[in-house]
């Protein structure tokens, strides 16, 4: 395999607002290899949906993607690019789906005529073919009778079936890159199942490369090759997810692991990380996870870690200084 | 007073003058045969009720019956003398009973489809104006006459009481088209679509399309006899209707319209200051007055309402409302009538004998509020009038007025139907009104003064004098003027002493003309006297 | 959607007929006389009284109703008191004009408002916004009376002596047409029925365009923030595309409510404009009738009115489905 297709290096994305900057990601750098499978986990707010409009380049203002932030898809440096050539990656290079299917239909067009819409314009064919591609992809997602479908409107499919229609909408041109940001978090517990077999499913069979964007760690381990973990606007580790599930090396990344049902089937309780996250606005000095880290001492406080070591570098000065690891983090809650 | 008048009416010729100068070379240089053609524009803000003789009483639909689309039997000279249109020549001769007025008709005119209008036209006219069934408004046009007998096609012999005038009757009279109208009974003739619809006369011009609310076109009547003047200049006349002053103004600036009849005061100075348009005044009938209920204790003294009268300013009410259109007047006689007391003056502003009068009278302020009392009652009364932008200015100016002598004025401006029926009501349920009358030519003021209307509908100011009835039922049937001229000077006398009504002005007429229009003549025969006479030289058409 | 039409329309009919006895009582209880414009003191009593007989106006209130009633339900509307013609001749040639001037306003409503609120929410807290704000409030606050008395005095009258200004910029002040309008050829016709038609119909629009933009513009805002809209920048679409076919819909659907709430702003704003513009339509037909009490066609003016504002109503609603597909398939379930 040649080099990744999609390679983030210190996105900063902030929020020049009225009253005030929002640093909602700040400096995050990764690669996504071709064909691979990148999950993005982290708690509400952390950065992880403006992580992804942001390589579309769709924050809306007050958030700009600030200068210095580069995001490469194979040779062309998209953050260059004018409007116009994004517009021809958009739903074409890289598409999104969202976590809400039911507001993320336009809600006074065909099915078929919003699937249509942007092979047309991408492919540049016309009003029958585009209609054609649409009747396949609805049928590649797996809806039944997928050429009367097209003429349906959004309120006549369920959550479950919108949800396809998403992924037949985002699938239509062929993406390299797919970016699924929380895709089935606002589904049936059945439903979610079904819809993530079919991602899989068509992942490999199309070959392409995605972003699976979670809280839900359960889910990112089944359907990750890679894991990210995201804090405060910045990646705290990054690794294998086999690593990251096994071996957390980040604190932060061992309490979400804590506070997952599944893997933590025995504990009586679900485990909580102490405190909340903190105002995007004034992130605390040093490490940004110091004020709710079990271990933290002086240093953290003081001085920002790097991401450290090379195999799962994290973000934490423990990966310097292991002594300084205390039990109290460890017996949890 | 006088001197303010003279300004006036100065100013009025002086501009006159330009006009008549700048046609008078056009005249010229266009021959008579290249007049002919183009089309006339005629705006006013009121509508046309009806082209039927039988239903409408409104100035316009007469001037446009009488003028345009029908002919009458005779017509006014300059000095309000009958001379013969349709009837070629009459003569009378006294019968057992009265008189016999014999119509000798023209026989070269017909209606506009062709059929010639015979005597049996007239006698048609007649006989359904007679009829109570058709309800024809200005019946009382022929209450003193009694029947007419057709003797061959063209002459008519119709036979009356003698009274002074009543060749009147004949110079707003159009004979109808009986072979048209005949079969319709008498009251179904007012909704006939001929009124609006369907139009057939045998004037000047002939109908061509009415579009209600909008426009009244009429075309030139090719076969109009040259014995009443031949087929007029102008090939196409339209009547606009525009009810807003100020669209109808830039209707004419634009160029759109040609003649605006009864231009608003305030218009007048804008109209002659624009190059192409100019005004032409004349003194026509109308009059405006405030009438004082005699029924309220405050009005019956002649006394007090003779102060009220000297207690406005009507010269400036003429100056500042009127923009100079108007004339102080001195009673209910126009200067157009034959018997207008020329020696008359009118009662001058004179506040200072208002005041003295109503002390006189017993009105004094008592309490120091600036008004006048007599035991429990006070110089206090309400003034209305209908929505009008120059009656509601004039209340102002009468308002502050009689505050001046201590009498206490509330202006209350009333939506016309409301107002008409407040003072048509027999209760009179007012205190005073502004208002106008338009005075006939045929001048019979018994309606509205005499003691036996005192419950009538038209008494309003409760006015009884027996003398003035006496002198009323006499010049109402003495033939020979110079017999009546004495009697109808002590009419005049008697009420400018009396002051039933403040007569406030003799009202002056404004019409704006665009120049191009050429040869209109206008007075108190009508706006659209002229009209066949009008031209517009070629270079000048639209 | 048949069944639901004719459903709406019955459910109109006793409306209707509500609005005319009621007009029909209010005109009775208002002081004043159809017979009143000939009350002069040369027409006898004994003539008003024998008109009034004619026109069967000497009957009691309640018969002169039913009479009214009988032959309206039989489709005759009667003959106008005052202008002495079947009314159904003058609606015939009123009501045509009238729907001229009125559609015309709407259109002009609706595109401009809608323009106008769309780059405002597009260009949300640019200058340009405030000043469309700005102009439009000031606008809005303007009744449509004095404003075309306005537009008269500068565009129609004003100009006249303003040397340079364009020929095409002069506006006829009043009327549906020019008095050479039948020597026309057709297509000069359509532009001076056109030239004629600006004046009026921005008098009678302009400022309920004003609110037209306000509610797009508030009504865009919101929907731009919809997540659907999201969805259609993230498939490449041009903004264009993005703000005129997927938000612009949406954006409608509350406006289209407002068609319904304007036809009768529109048509009793039509009453004064008309009066300006001297343009024969039914506005001036109802404001001439009621001056003059001539309540037969007071009466077949508001019938039309309202049937009129229940037909606009109507097609609001079937707009209304026609835009929203979730309104359609409701009201085909029901
Ligand atoms: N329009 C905006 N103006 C200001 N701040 C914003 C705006 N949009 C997002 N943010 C900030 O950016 C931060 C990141 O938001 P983001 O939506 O990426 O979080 P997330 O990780 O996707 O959370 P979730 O799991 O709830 O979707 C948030 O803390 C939020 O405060
Ligand atoms: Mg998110």
């Amino acid at each position: 395999m040649s080099g990744p297709i999609l390679q983030v290096e210190n996105l900063r994305t902030y929020f020049h607002t009225a009253d005030g900057l929002v640093r909602a990601v700040d400096g995050v750098s990764f690669n996504l290899g071709r064909g691979e499978t990148l999950g993005i986990v982290g708690e509400s707010g952390c950065g992880k949906s403006i992580t992804c409009l942001s390589i579309l380049r769709l924050v809306d203002p007050p958030g700009r993607i600030e200068p210095d932030s580069t995001i490469r898809l194979g040779d062309r440096e998209l953050t260059r690019l004018s409007e116009a050539a994004m517009r021809e990656v958009r739903g074409n290079a890289i598409s999104m789906i969202f976590q809400e299917p039911m507001t993320s239909l336009n809600p006074v067009w065909t099915i078929g005529g919003q699937i249509a819409e942007a092979v047309r314009l991408h492919r540049g064919v016309g009003r029958a073919e585009g209609r054609e591609r649409a009747a396949e992809m609805l049928g590649l997602v797996g809806l039944a009778n997928p050429q009367r479908r097209l003429d349906d409107y959004p309120h006549e499919l369920s959550g479950g079936m919108r949800q396809r229609a998403m992924i037949a909408m985002a699938l239509a041109c062929d993406p390299d890159v797919l970016l699924a940001d929380e895709p089935t978090t606002a589904l049936d517990v059945t439903i979610q199942a079904e819809i993530l077999d079919l991602l899989c499913e068509l992942q490999e069979r199309l070959g392409m490369a995605m972003i699976f964007v979670s809280h839900d760690l359960g889910v990112v381990a089944q359907i990750a090759d890679r894991v990210i973990v995201m804090y405060a606007g910045q990646v705290l580790e990054e690794g294998a997810t086999e690593g990251i599930f096994s071996r957390p090396r980040h604190p932060y990344t061992e309490g979400l692991l804590r506070s997952t049902p599944k893997l933590t089937a025995k504990l009586p309780r679900l485990a909580t990380i102490a405190g909340s996250v903190p105002s995007p606005k004034r992130w605390p000095a040093g490490c940004r996870f110091h004020p709710r880290c079990p271990h933290a001492w002086d240093r953290c406080r003081e001085d920002v870690p790097p991401l450290l070591a090379v195999d799962q570098p994290s973000r934490c000065w423990l990966e310097e200084e292991p002594q300084r690891r205390t039990r109290r983090g460890e017996a949890g809650g | 007073m006088r001197t303010g008048l003279f300004v006036i009416w100065g100013a009025v010729l002086l501009f006159a003058g330009c006009g008549e100068a700048e046609r008078a070379e056009d005249s010229a240089a266009v021959p008579d045969a290249e007049r002919y053609g183009g089309t006339a524009v005629v705006a006013a803000s009121y509508e046309v009720n009806s082209m039927n003789q039988f239903a409408s009483i409104d100035e316009i639909s007469q001037e446009l019956q009488n003028f345009v689309l029908l002919t009458t039997l005779i017509r006014y000279d300059e000095d309000l003398q009958p001379v013969p249109y349709l009837a070629e020549r009459w003569d009378t001769a006294t019968t057992r009973a009265g008189l016999r007025l014999t119509f000798q008709l023209r026989d070269d005119v017909s209606w506009h489809d062709g059929v010639p209008t015979t005597a049996h036209d007239v006698k048609f006219t007649f006989d359904r104006i007679k009829d109570p069934a058709t309800a024809y408004p200005r019946a009382s046009l022929l209450a003193l006459y009694d029947s007419a007998v057709v003797s061959d096609s063209f002459t008519v012999a119709l036979y009356l009481t003698r009274h002074p005038g009543f060749m009147d009757a004949w110079r707003t009279i159009s004979p109808m088209p009986a072979h048209i109208l005949g079969g319709v009974p008498p009251a179904g003739l007012r909704h006939h679509p001929f009124g609006s619809e369907s139009p057939v006369g045998n004037g000047p011009f002939r109908f061509v399309e009415h579009r209600s609310g909008d426009r009244w076109v009429f075309e030139a009547n090719p076969d109009f006899p040259e014995g009443l003047g031949g087929r007029p200049y102008v090939d196409r006349l339209v009547y606009r209707v525009i009810q807003e002053p100020t669209t109808l103004l830039g209707e004419l600036i634009a160029g759109e319209v040609d003649v605006y009849l009864v231009v608003a005061p305030a218009q007048v100075a804008q109209i002659e200051a624009n190059p192409g348009t100019e005004v032409v005044t004349y003194a026509n009938r109308n009059y405006a007055f405030i009438n004082w209920n005699g029924r309220r204790t405050f009005f019956q003294d002649p006394q007090v309402r003779r102060a009220l009268t000297l207690a406005i300013d009507r010269g400036s009410i003429v100056e500042v409302a009127r923009q100079g259109l108007g004339r102080v007047a001195n009673g209910p006689v126009p200067p157009f009538h034959w018997a207008y007391h020329t020696d008359l003056e009118p009662l001058p502003y004179d506040p200072d004998s208002a005041r003295a009068l109503l002390e006189a009278a017993g009105w004094v302020d008592q309490d120091g509020d600036g008004v006048r009392e007599r035991d429990v009652f006070k110089a206090s009364f309400e003034i209305k009038t209908n929505p009008d932008a120059t009656r509601q200015e004039i209340l102002t100016l009468v308002q502050a007025d009689l505050a001046k002598v201590g009498v206490d004025v509330r202006p209350r401006v009333q939506e016309s139907q409301s107002l008409g029926q407040d003072i048509m009501s027999p209760e009179r349920r007012f205190d005073a009104f502004l208002l106008g009358w338009r005075a006939d030519f045929n001048l019979d003021d018994r309606i509205i003064f005499a003691c036996s209307q005192l419950e009538g509908a038209y008494q309003w100011a409760s006015y009884c004098n027996p003398r003035v009835d006496e002198i009323l039922d006499r010049v109402a049937m003495m033939e020979d003027r110079s017999q009546a001229l004495p009697l109808w000077h002590e009419y005049q006398e008697i009420l400018r002493w009396e002051q039933p009504y403040t007569f406030l002005y003799y009202d002056v007429r404004a019409n704006a003309v665009r120049q191009r229009i050429q040869d209109v003549q206008m007075d108190i025969r009508g706006d659209l006297l002229s009209v066949k006479n009008w031209w517009i030289a070629p270079a000048d058409r639209r | 959607m048949t069944a639901y039409i004719f459903r709406r329309l019955l459910q109109a009919i006793p409306l209707v007929f509500g609005i005319l006895t009621l007009v029909f009582v209010i005109l009775q209880v208002a002081p004043g006389d159809p017979m009143a414009i000939y009350m002069h003191p040369s027409v006898a009593p004994e003539v008003l009284e024998q008109m009034r007989e004619n026109y069967g106006l000497d009957q009691p209130v309640h018969i002169q109703y039913v009479r009214w009633l009988k032959s309206f339900l039989s489709g005759d509307l009667g003959t106008s008191l005052t202008q002495n013609r079947p009314i159904a001749a003058i609606l015939a040639e009123r009501i045509p004009n009238t729907l001229l001037l009125s559609g015309t306003s709407l259109l002009l409503i609706f595109a401009i408002g809608i323009a106008i609120g769309i780059v405002q929410a597009v260009r949300q807290h640019s200058k340009l916004d405030h000043a469309l704000t700005l102009g439009a409030l000031f606008i809005y606050s303007m009744p449509s009376f004095w404003l075309g008395l306005m537009l008269i005095l500068i565009l129609a009258y004003r100009v006249h002596w303003v040397e340079w200004w364009p020929e095409a910029l002069k506006f006829p002040p009043s009327g549906m047409d020019s008095v050479n309008y039948d020597l026309l050829s057709t297509w000069g016709k359509f532009t001076d029925r056109l030239d004629h038609l600006v004046l009026p119909s921005i008098a009678l629009g302009v400022s309920s365009a004003a609110s037209v933009a306000r509610y797009t513009r508030s009504s865009m805002l919101e929907v731009i923030r919809q997540d659907y809209i999201r969805t259609a920048r993230a498939k490449g679409l041009p903004e264009r595309t993005v703000i005129l076919k997927h938000a612009l819909k949406n954006a409608l659907l509350p406006i289209i409510t407002l068609l319904g709430l304007y036809l009768p702003f529109l048509f009793s704003g039509a009453v004064l404009v008309e009066v300006v513009f001297a343009w024969p339509g039914m506005g001036r037909a109802i404001y001439d009738a009621i001056q003059q009490r001539d309540y037969p066609t007071v009466m077949a003016t508001t019938f039309v009115f309202a049937v009129m504002v229940v037909i606009a109503n109507l097609i609001a609603d079937i707009l209304y489905a026609v835009v929203d597909p979730r309104i359609r398939y409701e009201r085909e379930r029901r």
